[in-house]
């Protein structure tokens, strides 16, 4: 073989191995735990305003006008009755407590990404960041092996597997040879998100500190007393630009080995930082929930697999610090 | 996977350790084949499977949602759906400029008063069905007349008694102000400039009739 078609080789080879790693069973079972977490308390805070929302101001006559996304479709529109909403709202939360608890994930997942779009084509003025988040998350989450791990006994890929007698081929079920490809797709997914919040925080509104006195922050009532930046002038400005830069490089330095883990507790720090302090604590959660993609997959199968023995000590630790004679 | 599958993947690793089992005459075409073009099929499949991911992630940069406002593009299909970048706030905070408007309302009762409120009340919990409540008011901003009925049913079924009159006011936040801290806008009037007002429609409590409002904008 000339050295011309070994180079070519090995290059299809890194390529391949790029796009197709072997998927990481814990990283992902984490984040379907995550983004389940969140799309159940989605769906129960809907039910607070599931009538108004969806039923008094949501008429397909009015929504067709306002309605942004392809392909318009929602279960809600087959049965014109409060009844027929409060049954499929029912469903669509058993779902995602399915999909949560790794109940049959790709069948749970599919149907939960159906009813998170019916949702959006129901009544598209209430579609927030947080439900475009989710329906990417779980678009992705559908296509890996996300209930192999950390799932209730029984709840494999597919039912039919789960009714397969026990024995020595179905105790440790094999994800597909594909199936990591999804996984990449969604890394590189979620790296382009950051940056496009970044890219679009570039702008002199962002960057003179408006995000820190929003009317719909002020109107709110901030838990955290923002005032206090007022005595720190160069914080006004730094926080801002600090946001922006993270948000446009993390895309980058994620993938740096030595960078990896510092970038990921910054983005959780900020992420929570910004969760508790702007009352977006969903969305945010969401975010690190996905994040723990970028995770490497040895260390969160250790972590997991020593989770128990962690806890315990960090109990026994705390009852004999409690305890101590002081 | 399927078993015949399975078996067949069993029977050509150990052809290729060197381990060789009778194979039934009628399925030897088969093994021969998986064996000849097996690899290079599987190998195809595998790189086109990657170029569609990497036109999949070429389309989420540059058309997030369809739509690429510094090109001027706009994509209108099914992609949408996983490109779809967040649209109002995508870390989790508000944007500057973003979609903030929200209703405010004038209420003539029937003992005489006037009472002025805001829609959605800020007080509501969770955080969440308040972003849902604000997104829907900034979107009864726009020119939807049917909509702003709709609102206005709503509003008239959450009221203790029959209004003689209730007036639907759009508003949204002045951004020309944005050097300066901006205060929450009470009842949405004693705010000078800092906001814009948009007539939505009047509904008459004597003649129960809604007269949806077409005036153009006033500061």
């Amino acid at each position: 073989m000339t050295p011309e078609k070994n180079a070519l080789k090995r290059m299809g080879g890194a390529w391949l191995d790029f796009w197709f790693p072997e998927p990481p069973l814990y990283n992902l079972a984490l984040m379907r735990m995550g983004t389940g977490l969140v799309l159940v308390y989605v769906l129960l805070v809907r039910s607070y305003d599931l009538d108004a929302q969806l039923f008094l101001l949501a008429k397909p006559s009015v929504m067709g006008a306002l309605d942004q996304l392809a392909w318009p479709f929602s279960i809600f529109d087959w049965h014109d009755s409060s009844a027929w909403l409060w049954t499929v709202h029912i469903v669509a939360v058993t779902v995602a407590a399915a999909f949560l608890l790794g109940l049959f994930p790709l069948l749970s997942g599919a149907l939960g990404l159906v009813f998170l779009l019916s949702y959006a084509h129901r009544n598209p003025t209430v579609l927030l960041g947080l439900d475009s988040l989710l329906i990417m998350a779980m678009a992705y989450l559908i296509l890996v092996p996300c209930g192999l791990k950390l799932s209730v006994p029984g709840g494999q890929i597919w039912p039919r597997q789960a009714r397969e007698p026990p024995g020595p081929r179905s105790e440790e079920p094999e994800p597909m040879p594909w199936s990591g490809l999804p996984f990449r797709v969604l890394q590189i997914h979620l790296c382009l998100l950051y940056f496009q919040a970044g890219l679009g925080k570039l702008n002199a509104a962002w960057l003179d500190g408006l995000a820190l006195w929003h009317p719909r922050l002020l109107e709110r009532g901030a838990p955290i007393d923002l005032d206090i930046l007022r005595e720190f002038p160069f914080l006004l400005e730094a926080i801002p630009a600090g946001l922006a830069l993270f948000e446009l490089f993390f895309g980058v330095l994620i993938w740096l080995r030595p960078l990896r883990y510092p970038v990921l507790a910054l983005a959780v720090a900020v992420h929570l930082g910004v969760g508790i302090g702007w009352q977006q604590l969903p969305v945010n959660l969401l975010m690190i929930g996905l994040i723990v993609a970028f995770i490497r997959p040895a260390h969160a199968n250790w972590l997991l697999e020593h989770a128990g023995q962690l806890l315990a000590f960090v109990w026994q630790y705390a009852m004999a610090t409690w305890r101590a004679p002081r | 996977m399927p078993r015949i599958l399975e078996s067949l993947k069993r029977i050509l690793l150990r052809r290729r350790a060197g381990v060789y089992y009778p194979v039934r005459p009628r399925f030897r075409w088969l093994l021969i084949l998986a064996e000849r073009y097996g690899h290079g099929a599987a190998l195809s499949v595998r790189m086109s499977l990657s170029l569609i991911a990497v036109a999949h992630l070429a389309l989420v940069a540059l058309l997030p949602g369809g739509r690429n406002g510094m090109l001027d593009l706009e994509s209108g299909a099914g992609p949408d759906y996983l490109t779809l970048l967040p649209a109002e706030a995508p870390m989790g905070f508000y944007q500057p400029r973003g979609k903030d408007g929200f209703v405010v309302y004038r209420i003539y009762t029937e003992q005489g008063k006037i009472v002025e409120g805001r829609f959605p009340d800020v007080q509501l919990t969770p955080p969440l069905r308040y972003d849902r409540w604000a997104l829907l008011s900034h979107h009864l901003g726009g020119n939807y007349p049917e909509f702003h009925g709709l609102f206005m049913n709503y509003l008239l079924e959450r009221l203790p008694g029959s209004p003689l009159k209730l007036e639907l006011l759009s508003a949204k936040w002045n951004w020309k102000n944005h050097g300066a801290p901006l205060a929450p806008p009470g009842n949405g009037k004693t705010n000078g400039g800092a906001l814009i007002l948009r007539d939505l429609g009047t509904y008459d409590g004597l003649l129960r009739q809604w007269e949806p409002s077409q005036r153009k904008k006033r500061q």
